[in-house]
């Protein structure tokens, strides 16, 4: 999005006026899985790992200062129109083939012509050069392959001075001298350890021309965690900008003008809270605005669940409070009451069976079950993820834009969201955990135990306003399961949740608080809500539900 | 018809088919050349190992502590196979891991490299139909490239990642990979022609990612024509190369997992073929050739140039009967 063509296609309100903020040239630099892998497996065959290990800082180079010539051209490219709201530049021809020329000469390149996109072109043979360097060694003699690699173009040039020199000379033809260019390297997580090393120290720069943005995951393996490194200090040198919310209300204002956004441009009549509903009966009230308004209706609820959960009824009765003098109070204290029970009222009528003869609770499997649907419900169990939200909200569009998606329908889209993202949590191993199937499950085994504790403590215990609903990853945690977890939270599937005054993102994983995505609420009967913490070894140590009471668990599955 | 090959390559698996092939092979007197497994040595393993050494077969033992991987077993084999300028062998691919697969076509490069030109007749022996197996949910314990020479290579890291699965009992775990490389968009491919329920299985098996895709995203392929196969694999792939960094990932039969890896070698190894694997999560289960054998007809040269040939033809049906016999 700070990219200058994201900025210059952007025609929101605030587009002009973020433009205008934007006062330097941003370089976006891709990384990925399948790149990863690619990488790692350039000479994984015949080279030394020092050997491999130059090849790729030399195609990881080649590859930010594409990103870099690629920005370039960009600011100085004409527009059709004439017009260039971000940061153009003029640049005679000639000027150009002068900046490609010393471009060239600077990194070694060899040109066909003398422009920018001859230069891009030269690295981008560059990067197919390294790598069929390391594929022809397979066919040669390990004898001079010290040699002809450290002879190889591209060798030994580090990425940072290299953009240094390249930026110099922009910013001089540009008659910008202080000119700034912010570095935005994506997912770096996938990165070789040692550029995410280097990266990560180039937090300290002195050099003022440079900005770094850095998208990483909040735990990656062999790095440390951003607050630990090399002295940098956040706040300081660096400031994080987490990408998830602890809290779900944290993440509603973006939620709500991504929906409203892209309602508007589908052309439908309704706006987010309209179109989903103002009532996420499954969800906390984030405020009093958002309490149920009609009085009539909330009384019923909490009668419903008081004549079929006795312990409903034993709570109120302890607290000499009625459903009718609930719904009556304007005192502050019991309308903060009322707040809190409300999602577990509505989970609780939703899923609880009348107790039988025995007074044995069962709970109901249901396909779609509608607490969940609501504009906070759908805000908070999606995380307020801009790809899941326009996913969801383009499919419930798609199958009717005329009148408010209906909830079942929503739940319904939220569920295949869900099941996608157990697919996806099925490729990640973890250490085992005793009655659990880890070693055929993974993670899931994980997400599952987390999820059937909170689903015992919430639906089937004795009713209470403050059921356990995150985690501790406390000192018995082995070593194995707690990255596991760091896999688990770099998914989403746990989601930190900070203290006053704690970092925004972790530092550690041991000692932090963790909830499940609110994504699995709907399979578990879980309310979209914080709760009271429980360490998770002994989580982890409750017995898995008997087969009996199998029909307490995958609340909503097909 | 003359069945002129130097050798036969096939597995020692639990899988009763895998033995099927070169149960017809040694009967026209042609070498065998089988590589067992380290895992799951049970059901018709036994069978398969007794058969083998009954019949003279040379046999890649992976617990043997004297032998060498299974690339430099079979590079060595290979080798003394076409000393005397044969220079045509049958590749059974039904019971080989899609790892072995890859293997066994590096090795076929490289004998190609040594000889000038190799003729690679593949055969593949669809399985009998059967339901899929109940579990749903299992780990994926490897989830990458099939070998590093299958790893693919695209500087244009600034395109987007696009998948193309071959479907099969997989369940849902084309879904779970599309999420793991935060793929842009997918594409499936669905066998068909042996059998409607299978077909049926197939979608069930795989309903979300159905649901996510629809129905024009789904391309049949007929598992007995592997040459328009590989045409339909291989036009669907170069129409999306130009905007995207592929990767073909292989469930179901085997005989689409080499498709997707000659598809791969012909790009010039720009497109990447990748596994998923349950590994230990998933229990062996009985698995009997149809009868039938299907042929598809290759070549390689010393540049490591593949290409489609016409071959020696299919295998007769009363050979393939015979065999099927024999196996009990």
């Amino acid at each position: 999005m700070l990219e200058t063509p994201s900025l210059e296609a952007w025609s929101g309100d605030e587009a002009s006026r973020y433009r205008q903020r934007v006062d330097y040239s941003a370089v976006f630099i891709p990384t990925d899985r399948n790149w990863d892998r690619q990488l790692a497996s350039i000479g994984a065959v015949v080279l030394t790992e020092q050997q491999r290990a130059l090849v790729q800082d030399a195609i990881f180079t080649s590859h930010v200062l594409w990103s870099l010539v690629a920005a370039m051209e960009y600011r100085v490219a004409r527009r059709a129109d004439g017009t260039r709201p971000h940061r153009p530049v003029e640049l005679s021809r000639d000027a150009e083939g002068d900046l490609a020329r010393e471009l060239a000469y600077a990194w070694r390149l060899e040109l066909r012509i003398s422009s920018l996109a001859s230069v891009r072109m030269a690295l981008r043979r560059r990067m197919l050069e390294l790598q069929q360097l390391a594929t022809k060694e397979q066919l040669l003699s390990a004898e001079g392959r010290g040699d002809r690699i450290a002879d190889a173009p591209g060798i030994g040039l580090n990425y940072q001075d290299a953009a240094a020199v390249g930026i110099e000379y922009f910013n001089d033809l540009s008659e910008e001298p202080q000119g700034r260019w912010a570095l935005m390297f994506d997912e770096l997580e996938f990165a070789p350890e040692r550029i995410r090393e280097q990266l990560i120290a180039s937090l300290r720069s002195t050099d003022a021309r440079f900005l770094f943005k850095l998208s990483l995951a909040p735990h990656t393996t062999g790095t440390p965690l951003l607050g630990d490194l090399m002295g940098a200090m956040s706040g300081h040198d660096f400031i994080t900008i987490p990408l998830f919310y602890g809290r779900k209300e944290e993440g509603f204002d973006f939620a709500r003008r991504l929906a409203d956004g892209l309602l508007a441009r589908q052309e439908v009549a309704y706006d987010a809270e309209h179109f989903l509903g103002r009532r996420s009966l499954g969800a906390e009230p984030q405020n009093e605005e958002r309490m149920p308004t009609n009085s009539g209706t909330v009384r019923r609820r909490l009668k419903a669940l008081e004549k079929k959960d006795s312990t409903f009824a034993k709570y109120l009765a302890e607290r000499d409070l009625t459903p009718d003098s609930l719904v009556r109070t304007t005192a502050n204290e019991r309308a903060s009451e009322l707040r809190k029970i409300l999602p577990l009222v509505a989970v609780r009528n939703e899923f609880l069976r009348s107790a039988d003869a025995r007074g044995v609770r069962r709970v109901r499997a249901l396909q779609s079950p509608t607490v969940y649907s609501g504009d906070v419900a759908v805000f908070a169990m999606l995380e307020s993820n801009p790809r899941n939200l326009t996913g969801v909200l383009t499919r419930l569009v798609s199958a009717d834009p005329t009148v408010p998606a209906p909830p079942a329908r929503q739940v319904a889209e939220v569920r295949k969201v869900q099941n996608r993202f157990r697919a996806l949590l099925s490729t990640v191993p973890t250490s085992d955990i005793p009655g659990r199937r880890t070693s055929t499950r993974g993670l899931l085994s994980v997400v599952d135990a987390i999820g059937e504790f909170m689903q015992q403590e919430v639906l089937l215990t004795e009713f209470s306003a403050d059921p356990p609903g995150t985690f501790v990853l406390d000192s018995a945690i082995d070593d194995g399961l707690l990255e596991s977890l760091g896999v688990a939270l770099n998914a989403g599937a746990i989601v930190y949740v900070p203290e006053e005054g704690q970092e925004p993102v972790p530092n550690r994983l041991r000692g932090n608080k963790y909830r499940l995505s609110y994504l699995f609420s709907p399979r578990y009967g879980l309310p979209i809500r914080l709760g009271r913490e429980r360490h998770l070894s002994g989580i982890l140590a409750t017995p898995s539900p008997s087969p009996p009471d199998q029909e307490r668990l995958d609340l909503g599955v097909e | 018809m003359s069945l002129d090959y130097a050798c036969c390559v096939g597995s020692i698996g639990y899988e009763g088919r895998s033995t099927f092939v070169p149960r017809v092979m040694h009967g026209r007197r042609v070498p065998l050349l089988l590589a067992a497994f380290a895992e799951n040595r049970e059901l018709a393993f036994d069978a398969g190992l007794t058969f083998a050494t009954g019949a003279n077969a040379s046999v890649f033992e992976p617990h043997d502590a004297q032998a060498s991987s299974y690339s430099n077993w079979l590079f060595a084999r290979l080798l003394d196979a076409t000393s005397d300028g044969h220079s045509r062998l049958c590749i059974d691919v039904s019971s080989m891991t899609r790892s072995r697969v890859a293997e066994t076509l590096e090795v076929l490069e490289f004998i190609a490299a040594e000889r000038g030109h190799v003729y690679c007749d593949f055969t593949y022996a669809p399985a009998r139909y059967k339901p899929p197996p109940e579990e749903t949910e299992t780990l994926i314990e490897t989830v990458g490239p099939v070998s590093s020479s299958f790893a693919g290579w695209s500087p244009r890291i600034e395109v987007p990642t696009v998948v193309l699965f071959g479907l099969g009992y997989e369940h849902e775990r084309a879904v779970g990979v599309s999420e793991y490389l935060d793929a842009l968009d997918a594409w499936a491919f669905v066998p068909t022609g042996e059998e409607a329920s299978y077909e049926r299985d197939v979608r069930a098996r795989n309903s979300l990612l159905w649901d996510l895709l629809g129905d024009a995203r789904f391309v049949p392929y007929v598992v007995a024509d592997p040459r328009d196969s590989l045409l339909r694999i291989e036009g669907l792939a170069t129409r999306l190369r130009p905007s995207s960094r592929l990767v073909l990932i292989p469930f179901g039969p085997k005989l689409f997992a080499l498709l997707c890896m000659l598809v791969a070698r012909r790009s010039q190894s720009e497109i990447a073929v990748w596994r998923a694997t349950a590994g230990s999560g998933t229990e062996p289960h009985v698995v009997i050739p149809s009868g039938k054998i299907v042929t598809f007809a290759t070549s390689v040269d010393e540049a490591g140039n593949w290409q489609t040939e016409d071959g020696l033809g299919q295998v007769p049906r009363s050979e393939a009967r015979a065999a099927l016999a024999a196996l009990g």
